[in-house]
């Protein structure tokens, strides 16, 4: 991989990557608190209706292009052995293991986004039919995988921030 | 709903992910136990000389 296409690589990877971790955090840090309050005082429709479903839409799409620039960036590192750099950091081979274990978080993550958090989503926010105690298992099962997914973007951050690069050595030698 | 554990003294276990600094404390653990197990493959390669 030339440089240049290291670094637009990258660029983009970083870029969609604050797009959804920023709305995850958004999710997390400011609406869930936001939400239960303006519930309390009757007034939370407008946020179902005008912020949840846009924030959603950059935040499952912003996952997948986070993911598909960190692969096409991982594919073109090279690797210990002579490897391909995407298929060393996920089967965790020597130094590619931290940015693997980085990768692999990312994964799963992104998967809890599509699986466990948009179609659980979708029943609260009406878009597919649900009865109400639907509503209400749909509103707990997607309530946990988005704190699962805030708690795994820590050691995920940890790992994308210091993988390769020349602080390595200091952090896992 | 959801079943509650307890402990052998009847106390309600809780989520941590149910808190947002529990959330946040729990991905600080993680990030621990994750970089331990990375050194200890980067050293058990660096030491093979992968």
């Amino acid at each position: 991989m030339t440089p240049q296409t290291d670094w637009i690589l990258r660029w983009f990877h970083i870029m969609a990557g604050i797009m959804w971790i920023g709305l995850l955090y958004f999710f997390n840090f400011v609406n869930v608190a936001a939400v239960k309050q303006a519930t309390a005082a009757g007034e939370a429709g407008p946020i179902s209706k005008y912020v949840v479903p846009r924030a959603l839409l950059f935040f499952r799409w912003g996952a997948v292009v986070t993911w598909i620039f960190g692969a096409a960036l991982l594919g073109g590192y090279p690797a210990p052995n002579g490897m391909n750099g995407l298929a060393a950091a996920f089967g965790l081979q020597g130094t590619m293991a931290p940015i693997g274990i980085g990768a692999w978080l990312g994964t799963i993550m992104l998967i809890n986004v599509w699986t466990f958090i948009w179609q659980n989503q979708k029943k609260i926010l009406g878009i597919v039919p649900a009865t109400d105690d639907e509503k209400a298992k749909a509103r707990r099962v997607a309530f946990l995988a988005s704190r699962a997914n805030t708690m795994m973007s820590i050691p995920m951050l940890f790992f994308m921030a210091t993988g390769p690069t020349s602080m390595s050595q200091f952090i896992y030698h | 709903m959801e079943k509650q554990l307890e402990t052998e003294e009847g106390q309600t276990l809780k989520n941590p992910l149910d808190s947002l600094w529990g959330t946040v404390v729990s991905g600080f653990i993680l990030t621990a136990i994750l970089w331990v197990v990375a050194r200890a493959i980067v050293s058990h390669a660096i030491g093979s000389g992968a």
